[in-house]
């Protein structure tokens, strides 16, 4: 049967890059004592799949990952036997059983919101942030950048990715807000996204 | 939330930011303020190969057991962030509370191999203490050394207060309660290095005086002070089955080179291959009890989620009860999806089997330990595995699916010569023709076989701590040799040849029987910008010798001379159980080629029997 985990990733934790993260899962299912399903074959893994990496440096309130396992626990006991193995700045909060139709997480996890903060200790720039990201972003056209990848160069327009960017300030500094959407429901056009 | 030593800008900046920031499962955290004693543990090397060292894990987990210790680690910075450090003046700190060393109680530095001793300077001077021990004042902590590299401690006498002798399960609660005693005390820095001299197995260089004859070689050894022992009896955990062990080691969030948990089975070794220092310096050969064993697999494998066992000594095929252990794991951990990995294993049909159950035929490779080509050089070093042998076993590998051999020699052992390297490339060509002699149809297209040659660097208490090294063109002919020879057998394209790098070994030569002469070019070195000289991309020859040169010391002193049998070694001071004169046999049967038994079979009487413990006083029913 197919479980949906989420958890949150936080403090120190976001130094851990998307690859080690998973090896961290591994081991902490067979801390826990969660029956896992394991593929077949003769070199045999544990069946588990992340809905999307989270670059290093970022922290994360919601992060999906699906499992199989051969039989289960309630969510409540698998949550706290999860959380008594979890290293401080990864927690588990929720352990949901999915139907066997259902999707993977990869591919049912449409967009991500993000929060921009100025880090303490640096000042932001006194402007109109408002009318700033309305010049740089309300404008038509494109917001090409080269992307660096193992088969070379790749353009991309940023524009395509983001659904909603808007800006606030809190303690007299500037806090953007991002909704990205995810590569599978790129947006057709600049047009449908929201700008406040 | 946990603070860290490093602003994200900086970790941000580095590769593997990982290995700085702690945090691991089963690290441990304990109140700063509440401990008496705070020690910082350091394996001199990065950080995915200092995680992966078991003696580390085992005194990590030792120290925290004690209330009034609080033991952290720390690691080698990477090249990056040593540039960092030293731009920003950041002192270096440990991974648990990341708060800086230098404010530390110990400073212990577990000193594995040769050429790791420019890695213990970085530490030192990122860490901002004094390289020089004498230059270090009262509120510096007490650098500490230990590990195998401790039976010549001479070399790097300068850098160090304190030695630990021998294995560390025994002395350290002495060690630290006296330092208690001290600390509550006032006394000056010297007293507590005068009083850790009295704990058995403790060398305080300090405390010790060499001087030296016209020819180089040492005029004497003794104490420079009264009460300070002329001799220093290694330290044995006798009864290994009650020593203590980490059934929660830290698990690192990276990807260590060993990737599994690792059961020590014994300690020591019972075969007695003269080129080998870790078979003489574990003396006595101890096994644990198998029950014990079964108990701490089952622990360990629950408190890590690791989905790999190793079972860790220096020939698993002779554990007494091997079969047993290795039943026990397959029964309990086969169905968990455990793998079972036993490396130093003698191959024999029982090997083949465990091997068979437990690793993928296809992917995996046989690895055999000649050591050297000829049965005549292989008898002069005691390895006893006879070209019978190897064939046999080879031969059912291959009948049970196994396509790939792997081969290790070494070139530049006593006594050999040209015919004894040929020697090499003719075993590995009948390997593959017992390959080829198996049926065209029963076979799975060409076998693989790869032949790995190191250059024998002589240790300190092996019966070949008097023999004579070879020049670096010497090294580079003989691979050449091989190489040739290779390229003249039957079966060349199933064989692969692969060797050391030569500069290496000439330096691990003259660090490895060095004098405390030596710790003036080991500075140097470190100053001109050695670093991590055990990775061959880091690793600058030439600023070495310049070193040597500049601080007017003859390489060739150290590693192209045959000792004389009388000479007094800079490591004599150390009673490592087994005594000279059973090395000095053990050298003179060597060069008559005449073996020697192992402990199971007759007793050498190396003089480890003193300890009362392990082989020693087995009753053989």
């Amino acid at each position: 049967m197919k479980i949906r985990i989420k958890f949150c990733k936080y403090g120190v934790m976001k130094f851990i890059g998307h690859l080690d993260m998973m090896r961290y899962f591994q081991k902490c299912i067979r801390r826990a004592g969660i029956d896992i399903a394991y593929s077949e074959g003769f070199s045999p893994h544990q069946i588990m799949s992340f809905a999307a990496p989270l670059g290093v440096g970022v922290t994360s309130d919601g992060e999906y990952l699906d499992i199989e396992v051969y039989s289960t626990k309630s969510s409540a006991q698998s949550l706290k036997a999860f959380n008594e193995t979890m290293a401080e700045g990864v927690r588990v909060v929720s352990y949901r059983r999915l139907k066997d139709t259902d999707k993977k997480a990869m591919s049912v996890v449409a967009a991500a919101d993000y929060e921009l903060y100025v880090k303490d200790g640096y000042e932001a720039p006194d402007v109109d942030y408002e009318a700033a990201l309305k010049e740089f972003y309300g404008k038509p056209g494109e917001i090409l950048i080269t992307k660096q990848t193992k088969k070379g160069e790749r353009t991309m327009d940023l524009k395509k990715l983001i659904y909603a960017f808007q800006v606030r300030k809190e303690a007299g500094k500037p806090v953007f807000y991002l909704k990205r959407v995810n590569q599978y429901f790129t947006l057709k056009s600049a047009q449908e996204a929201r700008i406040t | 939330m946990r603070k860290l030593a490093l602003k994200d800008e900086i970790l941000l900046r580095v590769e593997k930011p990982a290995r700085y920031i702690g945090n691991e499962i089963n690290s441990v955290i304990k109140d700063t303020a509440k401990a008496d004693i705070r020690f910082a543990m350091c394996f001199p090397d990065v950080y995915e190969i200092g995680m992966s060292h078991l003696g580390m894990q085992i005194l990590y987990d030792m120290f925290n057991k004690r209330e009034d210790v609080y033991c952290e680690r720390v690691y080698s910075p990477w090249p990056d962030l040593h540039r960092i450090l030293k731009e920003q003046k950041i002192p270096l700190f440990a991974l648990e509370s990341q708060d800086e060393i230098r404010t530390f109680d110990f400073l212990g530095i577990t000193i594995q191999y040769e050429m790791c001793y420019t890695n213990i300077l970085q530490i030192l001077d990122l860490s901002q203490i004094p390289l020089l021990a004498k230059e270090r004042g009262k509120e510096t902590p007490f650098v500490i050394g230990g590990g195998p590299c401790t039976y010549n401690p001479e070399p790097l006498a300068d850098f160090f207060d304190l030695f630990y002798i021998g294995e560390g399960e025994t002395s350290y609660d002495a060690l630290f309660d006296l330092y208690k005693e001290w600390k509550a005390s006032g006394a000056e820095r010297s007293e507590f290095l005068r009083l850790a001299a009295g704990v058995p197995g403790i060398y305080a260089p300090s405390l010790y005086e060499a001087s030296y004859k016209e020819d180089g070689t040492l005029a004497s050894f003794c104490p420079n002070a009264e009460g300070v022992p002329s001799r220093i009896e290694k330290q044995v955990a006798v009864r290994l089955t009650d020593a203590s062990y980490p059934v929660k080691p830290v698990v690192p969030f990276l990807k260590a080179t060993q990737d599994r948990v690792v059961l020590e089975i014994q300690r020591g070794c019972i075969r007695g291959c003269r080129f080998c220092q870790a078979g003489m310096i574990y003396r006595p050969t101890r096994e644990k009890d198998v029950g014990v064993l079964k108990r701490q697999a089952y622990e360990l494998l629950k408190n890590t989620g690791y989905e790999e066992i190793s079972l860790n000594s220096l020939s698993s095929s002779d554990y007494s009860k091997l079969k047993e252990l290795v039943d026990y794991l397959i029964e309990e951990c086969g169905g968990r999806h455990v793998n079972i990995s036993l490396p130093s294993l003698r191959i024999d049909e029982f090997s083949l089997d465990v091997m068979g159950k437990v690793q993928d035929i296809k992917k995996s490779s046989l690895t055999f330990a000649p050591e050297a080509g000829s049965q005549r050089l292989r008898d002069v070093i005691n390895k006893g595995l006879t070209e019978e042998v190897i064939l046999e076993g080879a031969g059912k590998a291959f009948e049970g699916g196994w396509q790939k051999v792997k081969l290790y020699f070494m070139l530049g052992l006593p006594t050999e010569t040209e015919a004894d390297q040929e020697a090499i490339a003719r075993l590995a060509n009948e390997i593959a023709v017992r390959y080829y002699d198996i049926p065209k149809e029963k076979r799975n297209g060409k076998c693989q076989i790869t032949i790995s040659t190191s250059f024998f660097v002589p240790k300190p208490f092996t019966p070949f701590q008097w023999a004579s090294m070879h020049t670096k063109e010497h090294y580079m002919k003989s691979a050449q040799t091989v190489n040739e020879a290779v390229k003249n057998q039957l079966n060349r394209k199933s064989i692969r040849y692969n060797w050391h790098e030569t500069d290496v070994t000439v330096l691990e030569g003259v660090l490895a029987r060095g004098d405390r002469r030596l710790g003036a070019a080991i500075l140097r070195a470190y100053e001109k910008g050695c670093l991590f000289d055990a990775w061959s991309d880091f690793y600058d020859h030439n600023k070495w010798m310049e070193s040597f040169r500049e601080t007017g010391i003859d390489p060739d002193f150290y590693t192209l001379r045959e000792r004389d049998m009388e000479e007094v070694f800079p490591w004599d001071f150390i009673d490592a159980g087994v005594t000279k004169a059973f090395l000095k046999k053990e050298y003179a049967d060597a060069q008559k080629g005449i073996v020697s038994p192992n402990c199971r079979m007759q007793c050498g009487g190396c003089g480890a029997g003193k300890y009362q413990g392990g082989v020693c006083v087995e009753n053989p029913d």
